[in-house]
């Protein structure tokens, strides 16, 4: 709080008010705290006998560009300085003259000086002059473009978005070379200085939803978050939903495509995600690969997931009623399998399905954790402990085994990981009603599970469009995925200001 | 949503914890499943000659038989019910399974006697740690000497208990129904399954009587229609179908064996497939021992019936196809062309109508009208039916028919 306050209270200090630049030069340090890590350089004009200095952190620059783009113009230059010429004029020779920097922006007040030099850009000071120069000298540790983790696709391409907003946004703009493309850059947080880019396409976008995107971001401007996912949560528009209701993707493709339906997308420097408002339920079941693959595939895949989807939700639960309350519902023989592989299991279905759910989330979480050397261990202890030796100890039956097998699996074959995560939740509630009440119990929760999903809002859109309120038109590119040739309207539940895909619009947006 | 409005929400849903719960939750192997069930006449209780072996179960056996008490009136019924011993079951890669004790004994069939059907339930459980569980239950058996006294009586617990199903299938054994469900079947575990089981083949064999189960059964009870119900009988290890058991309001009356009952079938259409033989079409050629078959593929029959004044006929028109399977002793002289194919569809066609003619005499002297015809008569002529429905069992043994059978003969073989 202390250093907050010092910084607010010297804010708008004129560096001209103290000449000299060993002066300047101190007062920037004061206010940064005297970091160690805040490098300065004194030199002079080349031609002129005019004091001269550079200040920077030496880890967020390139040095190479410091000596060669600013030291060596400055210093030998060849320029031909008028007798009376001032410090400012000096500033602006060499400006206009000498700097090589792709940026280079002028800046009078302390907080923009140090917010630069934070950034990794070098600030130039001269004697006398009450303006400062910051050039763009910045290079920042940063990764290589990779493959996305969280949401690989068979074809289609592999890059995925990294930890940097300016390459996040080279990826966006190389694949959507269009005027309209617009990008607002939002400061964000505090303390962090991070920044915060929204995206849409101007005259494609519904305006409303851009704007209640830019508000709500706006809104959440002041909290120093470090990645976008945090920043997912905050601009959630019910904080206490169980789905996502702000789609995360790694992928420069989708995220291209979703803006070119209207969508607006949200990239946080320093994370690797793109946000995408607003997101529908069949958004979140839709993965570039359908796009790849002709109609037939496409739309069996689909359909695949959407019952993955509904498997690793109620499978266990409708296990645990059919089990414990209806086993009336099995076929003979069927029925005469499940129980002679219950028979010895001293649990009761509940508590060995939750036995098993639990365990599973364990062997994922520590997967996760684990080093990716120590990895194999998790697999093969959790293989065997969750496989054979718990059926073979007569703990849990080899149904169960099964039950929950073919649940984790399909939970990973949904492909939004956040959707995922609330099937997992969704799961173990089932469970509980179920436990309780049989199907009576999942009837009641299932009904109460679609009217919450209906009365869910992403960004003033339905999370169920389009297929309540319906709209049969959208089904094509949700439900089925109908080639390439019939999806050249845009969804209807956007409500986009322009309707046809392949028209596109002009500059004027006309 | 106001804060009242919640509270009372978070009340109701609350509420909904007492309409059904836990209690009512039973794991899958606490429960008896009941496959099958026979009823006997008691005294005397059946004897259990698979239990021999076992002498303390058969001692166990004695001790109920003289504690035959009930709440009112005296014993009339002896109920078995057949819980499948999951143990000693042959289940796939189950560590459990009975591999080795093959010999075990795979059911554990417990009689016990009363005269109220819930009552015998009832009192099955109290020998049994597990809950009986009627939802599975594929057969109902039922001896002979109980299905003549009546099936009113002996099914109405039957068709009241919300555990029962109506699809489950009701057989009629000429000995004791118990000695059914002590069949040691060679390749089920249960005898009860491979009850339930053997009318698939209906499709193959036309003797097997496969459509009518509980639900059909009391359905035709209550109309006061006469019905027909799958009949059997049983060896050692194996059981054997004896055709039809036909009942005049709820008792029954007789069998219907062999051809009856397969026409007996083809006349409430349900002839799924089966096969129909006739002696060749003989000509100066010997061949006296030739028989050519006509496997069917598709019957269909058409009652209908012929109003005049008070006089009433029936036309029944039947249309067979199917392919001619099979020729022995055939006269190497005859050539399958076209003519004799027309030759061997008037001679099947002449069989077929021979056999319906004889059932037709044969019930008609039984006086049981398992042919359908009141039904038919019900449906197509209701008006002269309000007349007759009071003597209609006066009248049906002297009813006239007129059998018209067209046979079409589609394949004749796959080798030339």
């Amino acid at each position: 709080m202390s250093i907050y306050k010092k910084r607010t209270s010297k804010k708008n200090v004129d560096v001209n008010s103290y000449n000299s630049i060993q002066n300047k030069i101190a007062t920037l340090k004061n206010f940064m705290n005297n970091s160690t890590d805040i490098r300065e350089r004194r030199f002079k004009v080349g031609g002129k006998d005019v004091d001269i200095a550079i200040v920077f952190i030496d880890n967020l620059v390139d040095g190479y560009m410091v000596q060669d783009h600013i030291i060596k113009p400055i210093m030998s230059n060849s320029f031909e300085w008028p007798t009376n010429s001032d410090y400012a004029s000096i500033l602006e020779t060499i400006k206009d003259y000498m700097l090589y920097g792709d940026i280079v922006d002028e800046v009078y007040t302390l907080d923009e000086m140090s917010k630069g030099i934070l950034e990794g850009k070098t600030l130039l000071l001269i004697e006398g002059s009450s303006k400062a120069l910051l050039i763009n000298t910045q290079s920042l540790p940063k990764r290589s473009i990779e493959e996305p983790q969280t949401e690989p696709a068979v074809k289609g391409p592999n890059e995925g978005f990294i930890e940097s907003l300016k390459d996040n946004l080279a990826l966006i703009r190389k694949r959507l070379k269009n005027p309209n493309l617009y990008v607002e850059i939002i400061h964000m947080g505090k303390q962090t200085n991070n920044k915060a880019a929204l995206i849409y396409i101007k005259g494609t976008v519904n305006n409303k939803i851009a704007t209640e995107v830019r508000s709500k971001l706006n809104s959440v401007k002041d909290y120093d978050i470090v990645s976008s996912e945090q920043l997912m949560d905050l601009m959630c528009p019910k904080p206490f939903s169980i789905f996502p209701l702000i789609q995360w993707t790694e992928r420069p493709d989708k995220a291209v495509s979703c803006l070119l339906e209207g969508k607006v997308g949200v990239i946080y420097d320093n994370s690797r995600g793109m946000l995408i408002a607003p997101v529908t339920l069949s958004n979140l079941m839709q993965s570039p690969d359908d796009y790849y693959e002709n109609l037939f595939i496409g739309t069996a895949i689909t359909t695949i997931r959407y019952l993955s989807l509904l498997i690793s939700i109620f499978l266990p639960a409708i296990y645990i009623a059919v089990t414990s309350f209806h086993p009336g519902m099995l076929p003979t023989t069927l029925l005469l399998s499940i129980t002679g592989a219950r028979v010895g299991v001293p649990m009761h279905a509940f508590f060995e399905a939750l036995f098993m759910a639990i365990t599973l989330e364990i062997l994922q979480e520590a997967g996760i954790r684990l080093p990716k050397v120590v990895g194999q261990t998790v697999s093969i202890v959790g293989g065997l402990v969750i496989g054979q030796s718990v059926v073979e100890a007569g703990i849990i039956s080899p149904i169960m085994v099964i039950i929950i097998s073919v649940t984790a699996i399909s939970s990973f074959a949904i492909p939004n990981y956040s959707l995922s995560l609330s099937t997992r939740v969704l799961r173990i509630i089932f469970m509980i009603l179920a436990a309780i009440l049989g199907a009576f119990g999942i009837s009641l929760g299932v009904l109460y599970l679609l009217g919450y999903m209906c009365s869910l809002r992403s960004f003033g859109i339905g999370f169920m469009e389009p297929i309540t309120p319906y709209r049969f038109k959208d089904w094509k590119d949700s439900i089925f995925v109908a080639p390439q040739f019939f999806l050249k309207n845009r969804p209807e539940y956007l409500h986009s200001s322009y309707e046809t895909k392949r028209k596109g619009n002009s500059k004027n947006g006309k | 949503m106001n804060r009242k409005n919640r509270v009372i929400l978070i009340i109701i849903c609350s509420l909904i914890i007492f309409l059904t719960g836990c209690w009512d939750s039973i794991d899958i192997e606490n429960r008896a499943y009941i496959l099958g069930i026979a009823i006997d006449e008691y005294p005397p209780l059946p004897e259990d000659p698979k239990n021999d072996q076992n002498t303390s179960q058969n001692e166990q056996e004695k001790m109920f038989e003289t504690s035959t008490e009930v709440h009112t009136g005296t014993p009339t019924y002896a109920m078995t019910v057949q819980i499948p011993i999951i143990k000693h079951a042959t289940l796939p890669n189950t560590q459990i399974g009975g591999t080795s004790e093959s010999r075990a004994i795979k059911t554990w069939d417990i009689t016990q006697v009363g005269n109220s059907f819930i009552e015998i339930n009832h009192s099955i459980a109290t020998r049994t740690n597990l809950v009986p569980y009627y939802e599975h239950l594929q057969v109902i058996v039922i001896s002979e000497k109980v299905a003549r006294k009546g099936l009113e009586n002996a099914l109405d617990f039957f068709i009241r208990d919300p555990e029962m199903r109506s699809r489950t299938k009701l057989f009629i054994t000429d000995g004791n129904a118990k000695d059914v469900l002590n069949v040691i079947p060679r390749i089920e575990d249960y005898a009860s399954i491979y009850l339930a089981k053997t009318s698939q083949n209906a499709r193959i064999n036309a003797e097997i009587i496969h459509w009518t189960d509980l639900g059909q059964a009391i359905q035709s009870i209550y109309s006061g229609e006469d019905f027909h119900l799958p009949a059997i009988k049983v060896t050692q290890d194996e059981i054997l179908n004896k055709g039809a058991a036909l009942f005049k309001k709820d008792k029954m009356v007789g069998w219907a064996e062999g051809q009856d009952a397969e026409v007996i079938k083809m006349f409430h259409n349900v002839f799924i497939g089966g096969i129909f033989t006739s002696e060749f079409v003989a000509d100066e050629h010997d061949a006296k021992d030739g028989v050519m078959s006509l496997e069917v593929i598709k019957a269909k029959t058409k009652i209908t019936p012929i109003v005049q004044g008070d006089d009433i006929a029936f036309k029944i028109d039947i249309n067979i196809e199917g392919n001619y399977a099979e020729g022995v002793n055939h006269p190497l002289t005859e050539r399958i062309d076209a003519d004799f194919l027309e030759e061997a569809k008037k001679a099947f066609e002449k069989s077929i109508k021979d056999r319906c003619i004889e059932t037709i005499e044969k019930m008609q002297n039984m006086e049981v009208d398992a042919l359908n015809f009141g039904t038919v008569l019900k449906t197509k002529e209701p008006g002269y039916w309000d007349r007759v429905k009071n003597k209609w069992r006066d009248i049906y043994p002297n009813v006239k028919t007129e059998v018209n059978v067209k046979v079409d003969i589609k394949q004749i073989g796959n080798i030339q």
